[in-house]
């Protein structure tokens, strides 16, 4: 039943749409400066229309900042985001597989030490782990970027909620018909819990694509640098020339802003899921 | 008798591979973990208890870090500077937020039309790089040239130097971080208000509560844990706040900027000091785990926050 349906929502609607268009406002501008001709930047009363000067971009393309081209930069981030999203959700959902499913000695004592570690902040294990790749001779490599991010308590978590989902009877049945552990993880179990695996893959691709401190301490070496690094040492290289600045911004910003546009529905669902659940 | 213990020891064979292949499963996610996640956090302990420049040699100097960091100056001027914005930061960062999406949220929540719309423009900004995004507010901060002063120059107001200026750099922070994370926080709110009844708001409505009633007398109380937990990691999240300190002003000017958090990264990244770094990441570690502490003992409920570590 619905009541003050009749109720005018003027004020609410006014409200929505003025802080939905000072939200979205930073991407216009983003797009609109890296258009603008590096004359009409400095302007009062600012131009608020772009120019469309599609040489901005051109010129953002050649310029190579640290010696290496982009095409590089925009490379390592593709890969490294693919192989860690790749690592993660292959070794996540095993263990949560494990966790779900089978019984072992110690089980529930490593599971709940997995979950402790959620609660230690990041920053506390910035330095060893700096010296732990150094040790091992990582620093300035892919692996930096990808192992230690190669299994996630999160998707573990996630990935062991949904195969506890499945019903009992498959797995006895299976087991009935000779189908080894193994199996039944990869043919049958991995299959149903899909819609999970690939929410937690879009939050792992997402968190590699924006992932800054890390890779700034560990990779100084521009080859392989990520896409956030590169632009970082760019604001260095051209502090006043905001239309490059603008342009490769928005060329960092737009996979994301795609991506999340197309999925919109399993991030936010991820989202509210994860706090109802918590 | 005999087809018994066959049986029986089919059956122990069975567990044994049940038990290898579990450890078999668990062992990759185990050894990452474990490498990158549980050895650091023990062994930041032990590095803090040394002077130590990375690369360098380690002389064993007890609680030394901790002494010049709380309490010998001039280091621990320094770190209480730096505790000082970072409540500063909190104070203001936490309540705007929170007033700001819960506010958004129970408007999201009327039966309004583009819903969707409107809650994908707020949380977009969540989900996008923050170097990149920094880029523009940076522009937009812009002292002579921004669109900011700009606008505040055609209303007739005073206009400021915002990232570079004292104490205006601050505020800037606030904005911008307020600007990437108010979608989040009101994705939380909106998920809990899906959860407070709807019979009990409309009932209350029929008795002739007006909105502000049923917000304040209905709505409010059984939201509270929602809002509690939003607070919570709120509260973690601005205490561990640095990057955009280190893409934005560099903790400047006169680091009135300078976090505990970019402290911590400027001691050990710039400066090389990974003994003291570490004691100060113990201390930053000290404050959050209190702040869980008192989470788990008000709800009993885990606090995640790990997760998205690498990125901000």
């Amino acid at each position: 039943m619905k009541i003050n349906l009749k109720k005018s929502y003027f004020f609410t609607y006014l409200i929505l749409i003025t802080v939905t268009i000072i939200m979205v406002f930073p991407f216009y501008w983003m797009i609109v400066t890296s258009l603008s001709k590096p004359e009409n930047l400095f302007r009062y009363p600012p131009k608020l229309w772009p120019d469309f000067q599609w040489k901005n971009y051109v010129d953002m393309w050649k310029s190579n900042p640290q010696g290496v081209p982009w095409t590089r930069y925009i490379l390592n981030t593709i890969f490294v985001a693919v192989s860690t999203t790749l690592l993660s959700l292959f070794n996540s959902s095993l263990a949560g597989f494990a966790f779900a499913r089978l019984k072992f000695p110690l089980k529930n004592q490593i599971f709940m030490l997995i979950l402790g570690i959620m609660m230690i902040p990041g920053e506390l294990m910035l330095i060893p782990n700096y010296l732990t790749l150094y040790r091992l001779g990582w620093l300035n490599s892919y692996q930096a970027l990808i192992i230690p991010f190669g299994a996630s308590v999160f998707g573990i978590f996630l990935t062991r909620q949904a195969f506890k989902q499945i019903p009992n009877e498959l797995w006895e049945a299976a087991q009935i018909d000779g189908c080894s552990i193994g199996r039944f993880y990869f043919n049958i179990a991995l299959p149903i819990i899909r819609p999970t695996l690939f929410a937690f893959a879009l939050f792992v691709f997402l968190g590699s694509w924006n992932a800054f401190l890390w890779p700034l301490i560990v990779n100084t070496d521009p080859r392989f640098m990520p896409l956030e690094v590169a632009l970082y040492s760019f604001i260095g290289a051209e502090s006043t020339n905001w239309q490059l600045l603008a342009a490769a911004a928005t060329m960092a910003t737009a996979p994301v802003l795609i991506l999340f546009l197309i999925f919109q529905t399993q991030f936010i669902e991820g989202i509210s899921r994860g706090a109802i659940k918590g | 008798m005999e087809e018994a213990q066959v049986l029986a020891g089919l059956k122990r064979r069975k567990t044994i591979l049940e038990y290898l292949t579990s450890y078999g499963f668990i062992t990759p996610a185990l050894i990452i973990l474990g490498v990158f996640a549980i050895f650091p956090t023990i062994f930041v302990f032990y590095l803090s208890l040394f002077d130590w420049s990375m690369i360098g040699g380690k002389t064993f100097i007890g609680l030394q870090n901790y002494i010049n960091l709380l309490i010998k100056p001039p280091y621990s001027a320094d770190f209480w500077h730096a505790a000082l914005v970072t409540l500063e930061y909190v104070a203001l960062q936490v309540p705007i937020t929170m007033a700001l999406s819960l506010f958004l949220a129970t408007l999201l929540m009327k039966p309004i039309r583009f819903r969707s719309f409107f809650r994908l423009g707020i949380f977009v900004a969540y989900v996008t790089p923050l170097v990149a995004t920094s880029i523009v507010w940076e522009w937009i901060f812009h002292p002579d040239y921004g669109i900011l002063n700009s606008l505040l120059k055609l209303l007739h107001l005073p206009t400021s130097p915002w990232l570079i200026g004292f104490p205006s750099a601050l505020f800037a922070i606030v904005i911008y971080t307020t600007w990437h994370d108010l979608g989040y926080s009101t994705i939380l709110f909106m998920a809990g208000l899906t959860a407070v009844s709807k019979e009990l708001q409309e009932a209350a409505q029929i008795d002739g509560a007006n909105s502000w009633g049923v917000f304040w007398h209905v709505t409010w109380p059984l939201l509270s844990p929602t809002t509690f937990y939003i607070f919570i990691i709120s509260l973690i999240g601005a205490f561990r706040m640095f990057t955009p300190v280190l893409v934005l002003t560099q903790g400047g000017p006169y680091n009135s900027t300078t976090t505990i958090g970019y402290m911590l990264y400027r001691e050990a990244f710039q400066y090389w000091k990974s003994g003291f770094a570490s004691a100060i990441a113990v201390v930053l570690f000290g404050i959050i785990f209190t702040i869980t502490l008192i989470q788990f003992r008000v709800t009993g409920r885990r606090v995640f926050y790990s997760e998205g570590s690498e990125g901000e």
